[in-house]
């Protein structure tokens, strides 16, 4: 009786530490992609620099490419300027190869045009938005 | 207990790492941006340069004709020329990007003309500014001095759709029912014009009431109602030689509101025989026919889906006008239109998309459209009396016949976009009806 008491307990033991080592190797995982170093934007600061982009956004509401949510990935000098020659995209879903196009293309108008002299974004965050990453989803613009 | 205490350790590490891991941010920062402007594109077309004694005249003619497609379109708003920094004195030398940055044209097009020998060459580029980037490759036209217009649309239809993504509708032709005289003792004749109503010319000379012309795809014949013999019956005109002739038909019997199919081998029309209105369909080389409806009510105004494979068309077998899809060879058809009111003269979109329709609807006209099941259905004008609409070859532009009301009331032509921005006339010489885009030249 007492020896299957004991050996519950070792079972739960070992159990418990198989948890626990899960758990740790969970929280101290790796991140897929590297961290940037230093404190993040706050959120006014991301605002701002998403309003500052989606006041240049023209939208044709009544095209084929409104229809297409792009991803433009682009990096930035630390005045805020975009690197024009790092402007691609990442990614896209909605819309045939010439709506696609014609979305990149205002997406990229967009970044370029309100960008002025550079966007106001803090210069000692700059490890974390030297490479920026913006969607424009134009679902909600759409004809109905 | 083993769960317990994991989730108690996670707690912990996370209480005591948290604030380390704010501190980091995986990748590149990521923002969505949903909302946008709905605006026109700021672009300046510089008057083209001319390459050729002579050719001043042309090259701004030329230039001012694209600049007016595009920025009629709504979507585009032209950078006043005295705004202008930099001038385009040679086609190939390079743009002064920020000099158009600074007046912030996002899209330039400059070009070029020569006149020689009776020929007439334009050419032109299309830039990014923004991008500094040419968009696409440099082109050009050549034709005779009288063909200008025409260069300068097809030089429109290609900024357009480099700008778009989508084709243009510059350099394309509507034919429609010219109407001149008094409303009570309207003389109506066919006429075809270029888009934007220049280059009229008249197709019949308006000793018969004629109606309802319609384009065949190829934009090489016309279909159109005369009451040359008293009845009215479906003709057929070959634009080139402005001949007509009427299709076969039984005599005594009125068969009107013809279409072609999209192969332009097959018609599509209305017969009524006693108070009964069907859909008919007749090979044209052949003048075999085949009845498509045969319900015990008004059927017609049919038109084809892109494909060919499904007609839409108008009945009051419910009690009031509403409009049916069925297919191509007649069959069992599927009511589409369910709001308030009486739907009328539906015409398929060239995208295949949608259908647009005439509305009538506590005592006021509409024009609107609907996606083919009939759902998403939008109202785009509303007025007296707005009726027959028809679609740009792009699909994006609708044109249709506004009447204005009383003893001197008129009818002239209007265009708007399907998002229902940019109503504007048509301007004709006279008062204009029934009008029928076709395809780009």
């Amino acid at each position: 009786m007492r020896r299957k008491a004991m050996s519950r307990l070792k079972a739960e033991r070992e159990d418990t530490a198989s948890a626990i080592a899960g758990a740790l190797e969970e929280a101290l995982a790796e991140p897929a992609e590297s961290p940037t170093e230093g404190p993040p934007l706050t959120r006014s600061e991301t605002d701002g620099f998403r309003i500052a982009v989606q006041d240049c956004w023209v939208v044709d509401v009544g095209s084929q490419a409104a229809n297409v949510t792009v991803t433009v990935a682009f990096d930035m000098d630390r005045s805020g300027q975009v690197v024009a020659s790092t402007l691609r995209m990442s990614s896209a879903s909605g819309g045939d190869a010439s709506a696609t196009e014609t979305a990149f293309q205002a997406a990229r108008r967009a970044i370029l045009r309100c960008q002025g002299d550079g966007y106001t974004l803090p210069p000692e965050k700059f490890d974390q938005w030297k490479s920026v990453e913006m969607t424009f989803n134009p679902e909600s613009m759409r004809i109905r | 207990m083993k769960q317990f205490v994991a989730t108690c350790l996670t707690t912990l590490l996370l209480a005591v790492m948290g604030p380390l891991m704010a501190l980091a941010q995986n990748g590149p920062l990521r923002i969505e941006i949903t909302e946008g402007v709905v605006e026109p594109l700021p672009y300046a077309v510089p008057d083209f340069v001319a390459e050729s004694a002579g050719a001043q005249e042309l090259a701004q003619q030329i230039a001012r004709v694209v600049a007016d497609d595009l920025t009629g379109t709504g979507l585009f708003r032209e950078v006043p020329r005295e705004a202008h920094i930099s001038r385009i004195t040679s086609f190939g030398s390079p743009v002064q990007f920020a000099d158009w940055k600074a007046i912030n044209a996002q899209a330039l097009v400059s070009g070029a003309v020569s006149s020689e020998g009776g020929r007439v060459v334009v050419k032109f580029r299309v830039w990014d500014v923004f991008a500094g980037t040419e968009l696409g490759e440099g082109m050009q036209f050549a034709g005779s001095p009288d063909g200008w217009r025409r260069m300068a649309h097809k030089v429109a239809d290609q900024v357009y759709s480099r700008i778009t993504g989508e084709s243009g509708y510059f350099d394309s032709r509507v034919v429609f029912v010219s109407e001149s005289g008094p409303k009570d003792q309207r003389a109506k004749r066919l006429a075809v014009m270029d888009y934007d109503g220049a280059n009229v010319q008249y197709l019949t000379s308006g000793d018969a009431l004629v109606l309802a012309p319609r384009f065949s795809n190829d934009g090489e014949r016309v279909l159109y109602t005369s009451y040359e013999t008293g009845l009215p019956r479906v003709h057929v005109l070959e634009v080139g030689t402005v001949q007509s002739r009427i299709l076969p038909g039984q005599d005594g019997v009125m068969s009107f509101a013809p279409r072609f199919a999209p192969d332009g081998q097959t018609v599509v029309y209305s017969i009524t025989q006693g108070a009964n209105t069907d859909i008919w369909a007749m090979d044209i080389a052949s003048g075999g026919t085949r009845q498509l409806t045969s319900a015990p009510s008004i059927e017609t105004a049919p038109s084809y889906s892109p494909d060919g494979s499904q007609i839409v068309f108008e009945s009051d077998r419910s009690g009031t006008q509403q409009l049916y899809v069925m297919p191509a060879s007649g069959g069992e058809a599927r009511r589409i239109s369910s709001g308030q009111g009486r739907y009328s003269t539906p015409v398929w979109s060239p995208r295949g998309d949608m259908i647009a329709f005439t509305k009538q609807n506590a005592g006021r006209f509409h024009i609107g459209v609907m996606r083919t099941d009939g759902s998403e259905e939008r109202l785009l004008t509303a007025s007296f009396l707005d009726e027959g609409p028809t679609w740009s070859p792009n699909g994006r532009v609708i044109m249709f016949a506004r009447e204005t009301q009383g003893a001197q009331g008129a009818s002239s032509l209007y265009s708007v976009d399907i998002s229902g921005r940019n109503l504007k006339r048509v301007r004709t010489p006279d008062g204009a009806s029934d009008p029928s885009w076709g395809p780009l030249q």
